[in-house]
């Protein structure tokens, strides 16, 4: 202090001092300001609620804890990617299709809802549109990581007998994707993989008919083994694309293309087949079989 | 001396440390405070106006999906919007004559890079931008629609208030034009008295390939285009002229993108265009003053040279010319209904006129063939029966005549081809009209109601 009084006279350092210390407490009394409003779209968007979102928390959210986003949400989807929203009056009769058809059967199989509960993607994200790729092929559904499952196409969705192959494409997607969802939490066994060669990034250029020659239940299990597995859950609980009828049609109409019971497309498929029900059977504690009978009913009683 | 530098620091860091606390906030408000108070003052600003909103959106001609992009037409399209309440807005189109009911879907207000207008479940809005050609019908391809947008960002550079009865808008993936201008109370009740229908189904009445518009004395041809432009000619000192725009429907009428100039006449649009069926006419204004539209068999301006380019461009550079329709005939598109065919081989792909298809090569006559293409093993195929014009038609009187050589294969008679074939050996000959680069409509010049639309692949 004597140092410095020497060379400052005692009023300049006091100023001194006292800047410092109002500086101080200004600074202070800024991080301490309370915000009296939440930062803008904090805890995500809101709007007014109406049947559509009503019906959607009684019907999923409450019982099994997932929540549906049917409002376009920019960067939820691909970007930047041509897709559309699904038109407000599809949502209901889609999620109710869902509901009676694709979950039904495993409340049924389980005895409750507990199992869907725990493992549905606790987000179930929908589009209007397909998703289109530079390649010609489309997305119909997706899985990310057992969080979250993108449903396509709900524009498209109709209940009627005549347009039986869109809901069977639907469902069938849905199936594919729960398949995912299941395969991330306890994967198949590693021995699937070497029941097929020939994976390929070019499936889309091979048809559903010639890939069931070469023991795959649709071009598209040709893409990699993960793709291959839950195409066989699917095609077993849904049906699967062009088949004998030029439509969706039941598994075994599809196993009747492989060129028949002796040929090796039939029996590798009936290998996969028998992979997939012991790994439900195993993991799940689910009897594949009737599960699918279930599945079956379901669906043929829900179309009008 | 050492403690004074402490001391000068101690100052200098607190005072910097508070001078960024200066720049946290604008007029007092934090940028959560700025961005909710932009956000309140747009949703105020659409449902601040009483009677809605005309919302015209312009395409810059470039599409994209999945970060690709695509050319193709630009064009404009023009909505009547009503922001009813936070959510909820309901709307026209002139996209299509069945968008002439209102119809109701949500939208809402978020904030991205910038403060933007979303509607965020299916509309009007989202039919021209659906990546399903079957549904946009658009030109741009599969997962293109026609470059439209849903997703807009306010783009003014002026706070809502200050920007009176107008709001720019800018599409977030396809960055499409968007201008939302106040509607009057006179504009509203025309929407919901079905003026737009009247508007945007009165030309599709008249039957003829020609539509011609009499104003003041002066004669204007129309040609609306599949690209959703419309071509304006005139004739001017003998000679032909013509202006090319994109164009849009309101309730008061069609508008052209860009006005057209003819000599000293300007014309911005044509208003209350309405069908009179007794006298198979459309009456409507032009400026204000008394207009008409009536079909004509012929061309204001035949351009004689046009079917020697036709067939010359396809001859010379071993090309066809391909039609996705076949005739169009009395209003009806694919007449005959060569699309459904599929006794041909395979199924339908286009109908093909091929200068030269047959010669001595393949151990013929020279000839062209008007021939169905077929897809056969994911391949192109000629149809199974077909006829043989020969090559290369007539030119003569500044059109093209075709006459029959023969046939590959038998024709069934009254089958789809057989038809199509009956109206391309009219002797009355067809009038070329070339609509694109690559493109000709060819028009049966008897009475102008039937017509097929070339394009070139190639």
């Amino acid at each position: 202090m004597r140092l410095i009084s020497k060379i400052l006279p005692p009023r300049i350092l006091i100023v001194l001092c006292i800047g410092v210390l109002s500086g101080m407490t200004s600074c202070k009394k800024d991080s301490f300001t309370p915000i009296t409003t939440p930062p803008v779209g904090l805890g995500g968007d809101d709007w007014k609620h109406d049947s559509i979102d009503a019906f959607i928390y009684d019907s999923l959210t409450v019982p099994y804890n997932v929540a549906v986003y049917y409002k376009w949400l920019p960067g939820q989807l691909d970007f930047p990617t041509d897709i559309t929203p699904p038109d407000a009056a599809k949502v209901v009769p889609v999620l109710k299709a869902l509901l009676n058809v694709a979950y039904a059967p495993y409340n049924i199989q389980t005895g409750n809802n507990a199992f869907l509960r725990r493992y549905l993607p606790k987000a179930l994200e929908l589009a209007g549109s397909a998703e289109y790729l530079p390649n010609g092929a489309i997305f119909l559904g997706q899985a990310e990581g057992g969080t979250a499952m993108l449903l396509y196409q709900v524009n498209y969705y109709s209940r009627m007998k005549a347009d039986s192959n869109a809901f069977k494409q639907m469902m069938h997607t849905m199936h594919h994707e729960f398949g995912h969802i299941l395969n991330h939490n306890v994967l198949y066994p590693v021995s699937f993989k070497t029941i097929s060669t020939g994976y390929t990034g070019n499936w889309y250029n091979i048809s559903d008919a010639d890939a069931r020659q070469l023991g795959f239940i649709t071009s598209y299990a040709q893409a990699a083994p993960d793709e291959d597995f839950v195409e066989m859950v699917s095609s077993m609980l849904a049906g699967g694309p062009n088949g004998p009828s030029g439509g969706y049609d039941e598994y075994e109409a599809l196993l009747s293309q492989t060129g028949g019971p002796s040929s090796p497309g039939y029996q590798t498929i009936k290998q996969k087949e028998a992979v997939v029900v012991d790994y439900f059977q195993r993991v799940w504690n689910i009897n594949f079989y009737a599960l699918r009978a279930t599945c079956r009913t379901a669906f043929v009683n829900y179309l009008q | 001396m050492k403690r004074i530098s402490l001391y000068i620091l101690v100052v200098m860091m607190v005072s910097a440390g508070c001078q960024k606390k200066d720049s946290d906030t604008i007029g007092g408000l934090t940028p959560d405070q700025r961005i909710a108070k932009a956000l309140a003052a747009y949703q105020s600003k659409l449902m601040g106006s009483q009677y809605g909103w005309i919302f015209v959106e312009s395409t810059t001609g470039i599409a994209y999906n999945q970060g690709v992009s695509q050319n193709g037409p630009a064009i404009t399209l023009a909505y009547y919007m009503q922001f009813v309440d936070s959510n909820t807005v309901v709307m026209f189109s002139d996209f299509d004559t069945s968008m002439s009911v209102p119809k109701s879907s949500s939208y809402r207000i978020k904030e991205l890079t910038r403060p933007a207008l979303i509607f965020d479940t299916y509309s009007y809005l989202h039919v021209p931008c659906d990546p399903d050609p079957a549904i946009s019908k658009s030109p741009f391809g599969p997962g293109y629609g026609w470059g439209t947008d849903f997703e807009f960002s306010f783009s003014d550079s002026t706070v809502p208030a200050a920007a009176g009865d107008t709001v720019h808008l800018r599409g977030n993936l396809n960055s499409a034009g968007g201008l939302l201008i106040k509607a009057t109370q006179a504009q509203r009740d025309a929407y919901y008295s079905g003026a737009l229908r009247n508007n945007t189904t009165a030309l599709l009445n008249i039957l003829e390939y020609f539509k011609r518009l009499t104003v003041n004395g002066v004669t204007y041809e129309l040609r609306p285009n599949a690209d959703r432009t419309i071509t304006v000619t005139w004739t001017s000192g003998g000679q032909a002229e013509s202006q090319t725009t994109s164009y849009y429907f309101t309730a008061s009428g069609l508008v052209f993108a860009t006005p057209i100039v003819a000599g000293s006449a300007t014309l911005t649009g044509i208003d209350n265009l309405l069908w009179n069926p007794g006298t198979q006419t459309i009456t409507a204004t032009v400026g204000g003053q008394a207009a008409t539209i009536k079909g004509a068999t012929a061309p204001i301006s035949n351009d004689v040279n046009a079917p020697g380019r036709w067939w010359h461009y396809a001859n010379d550079n071993g090309g066809y010319w391909a039609s996705w329709n076949g005739w169009h005939v009395n209003g009806v598109d694919d007449a005959f209904g060569v699309t459904q065919v599929t006794d041909e081989g395979g199924p339908f792909y286009q109908f093909a006129y091929i200068p030269n298809l047959l010669g001595p090569r393949n151990g013929n006559p020279n000839a062209d063939a008007f021939v169905p293409l077929v897809v056969k093993n994911n391949a192109l195929a000629l149809g199974n029966y077909f006829s043989v014009p020969a090559t290369p038609p007539s030119f003569a009187g500044g059109r093209a005549t075709f006459t029959e050589l023969g046939t590959i294969g038998t024709i069934p008679a009254g089958s789809p081809v057989d038809k199509s074939d009956q109206v391309l050996y009219n002797p009355a000959g067809f009038y070329l009209v070339q609509t694109g680069a690559k493109s000709y409509d060819m028009v049966l010049a008897s009475n102008a109601r039937s017509w097929i639309s070339w394009f070139s692949p190639f």
